[in-house]
């Protein structure tokens, strides 16, 4: 009876995945492996982590965000800036930078959200640089150009978060616990809100949702788990500069979150590994590093790589392609 | 007993009048149609009565509350539910998501008991998916629940918008020109289907293009040309009416 149970749910696939990647979050600490694995492996669940978080509002939601690394970069400062200058214990720099970055979200929020499409993509691309601007110029708070130096590590009960692995146990918790949250609000009557907007706004609101307001609560959420991930990054770095959140990193965010299928939580997660950890196996295409990783990105775009059943479709349709081609000739 | 008391209604756009002077009222348990030609400001109405547009002059009465100036998010919580004049179903969600949406207001679940999946948000959830199945049960979507809505054949997702706005337990259901684009057979499944909610106790309010459906089924007729209301009466009566006949075919020559 329990076997059965325990059988069906292995035989879905999105739950063997989650059983596989959790067992791999316990064992992998352990194994070993030297530090340059193991950093790889903290900053593909940083990545993962802010590709959940854009994931909310791009992918849920479908209001395509192009500034989503600012709440990163904030949330960085915030958590740098508190524990250098004021010395206060690292996990109060995470709450204050989860905050920080939750009130910017609402800053940008209340202004933009009652614009759609296009006109949102631009102006959150707009106010990411501004932010990178401020951060770059107000040099008397933000040392401009050179960074913030000797950023605390985080330590917890006596213990200091010093090598790699421990810390990439600390944060695959969060990345973990952020999971179960954001799929719980899928999966409940925010989530079906949420998706309902992307769809179609006009009879949402016949249904009685407020848009504006769940928006706003989507964006709010959002960034601030976005400036949590930049929090753990300044801490992990120990050194932070404008120069790690130009809007680059923001179009990588949302190339994750539509490599791993828009709303697809999971798919955001492995779609993060999977783009940070190529262009270091690409490392020995050296030069050509990354007009590989491009092409690879657009073989796996159209491939849709992340979810089983799509992939399979997409397959299918190439092979079709190729054969009606050659039965033509 | 009148559940909807309209009176004076007026909206114009810049220097177009698109309504003026519009009064009707709609009996609890009846179905009230709304009828005229093309662009007679039919829809501008229907808009104005589920708050998309604030009327410039007039007042709306919904069961003893005043609607006018009132949100449109606001509408269905009070018990007005709406269908489109063409199908605005949420084309990535399944079908029973998108019935399951028409019940989100009366679902009191907040933002932290949805983030922590608490016991209450899943009793709530289960009630909700239920109450979705039963409704899908009788128009015979029960088995396709799970499936994309766009897979559905075009009358099907007509009476899955229809089904959507039930699941908020409206006590007047407007529906615009549900029959537009539905094949003879799908008309009659639909007018049966309309029929059986009013013996079920709702009241709806009909536009519609469809004049055999709406003489079948109708129980008062108002007719509008030109955003003035022209007519009203029984189905019979309006249609013997010289100046329905005109606005629809236009006059004889005289002679």
């Amino acid at each position: 009876m329990k076997t059965d149970r325990i059988k069906s749910y292995l035989k879905n696939r999105r739950n063997l995945t989650q059983i596989i990647i959790l067992a791999f979050c316990i064992v992998f600490p352990f194994c070993n492996a030297s530090q340059y694995v193991y950093r790889i492996a903290v900053s593909s669940v940083l990545y993962a982590i802010l590709a959940m978080s854009l994931n909310l509002i791009s992918g849920v939601c479908g209001q395509i965000s192009l500034g989503h690394i600012a709440y990163y970069g904030i949330g960085a400062y915030t958590s740098a800036l508190l524990t250098v200058n004021f010395g206060i214990p690292v996990w109060i720099g995470f709450i204050a930078a989860f905050l920080m970055a939750m009130v910017f979200g609402l800053f940008i929020a209340i202004p933009t959200l009652k614009l759609s499409g296009g006109y949102l993509s631009i102006l959150t691309l707009s106010f990411a640089e501004v932010i990178r601007l401020i951060l770059l110029n107000w040099t008397d708070v933000t040392r401009g150009a050179m960074g913030i130096l000797n950023i605390p590590l985080p330590s917890f009960f006596g213990f200091e978060l010093r090598s790699s692995n421990s810390y990439f146990i600390m944060v695959a918790l969060v990345a973990i616990i952020i999971y179960i949250a954001m799929s719980n609000l899928i999966n409940s009557k925010f989530g079906r809100n949420l998706k309902a907007i992307r769809d179609d706004e006009l009879s949402s609101e016949a249904m009685g949702i407020n848009i504006y307001r769940t928006k706003v609560i989507a964006f709010f959420v959002s960034a601030g788990i976005a400036g949590l991930a930049g929090a753990f990054y300044a801490h992990y770095m120990r050194f932070i500069d404008p120069t790690s959140f130009i809007s680059d990193e923001s179009t990588v965010i949302l190339s994750m979150v539509v490599l791993g299928g828009m709303g697809n939580m999971l798919g955001s997660v492995l779609a993060a590994v999977i783009l940070t950890v190529l262009p270091e196996v690409l490392r020995s295409f050296s030069d050509y590093r990354m007009l590989v990783y491009g092409a690879v990105l657009v073989v796996m775009m159209l491939a849709k790589v992340t979810d089983w059943k799509s992939m399979k479709r997409a397959l299918s349709k190439m092979l079709d392609f190729r054969l009606s081609k050659e039965e033509r000739a | 007993m009148k559940i909807l008391d309209v009176s004076n209604l007026s909206i114009s756009f810049g220097g177009l009048k698109a309504v003026s002077d519009v009064s009707f009222s709609v009996e609890k348990g009846s179905i009230t149609s709304l009828i005229g030609p093309n662009g007679a400001g039919k829809t501008t109405i229907f808009n104005m009565l589920t708050g998309f547009y604030t009327p410039d002059e007039g007042s709306i009465i919904f069961d003893g509350e005043s609607m006018v100036g009132k949100k449109s998010y606001e509408f269905i919580e009070y018990g007005m539910a709406r269908t489109f004049q063409n199908i605005r179903l949420y084309s990535q969600m399944s079908v029973i998501e998108n019935v399951l949406i028409g019940y989100q207001c009366r679902m009191d679940t907040g933002f932290f008991s949805c983030l922590f999946n608490t016991r209450r948000k899943r009793e709530i959830e289960k009630a909700a998916r239920a109450k979705a199945l039963e409704l899908l049960k009788p128009i015979g979507l029960e088995k396709m629940a799970d499936e994309r809505c766009t897979s559905l054949p075009y009358g099907k997702q007509k009476i899955l918008e229809i089904a959507r706005a039930l699941m908020s337990d409206p006590k007047l259901l407007f529906l615009d020109e549900p029959a537009a684009g539905l094949n003879p057979q799908e008309s009659e499944e639909l007018s049966n289907f309309i029929r059986s909610l009013v013996d079920q106790g709702f009241t709806i309010v009909l536009i519609e293009h469809d004049l055999k459906l709406v003489m079948n089924i109708s129980d008062y007729v108002y007719v509008v040309d030109h955003g003035v209301k022209i007519a009203e009466g029984l189905p019979a009566d309006v249609q013997k009416n010289e100046a329905v006949i005109t606005a629809y075919i236009g006059r004889g020559r005289t002679k």
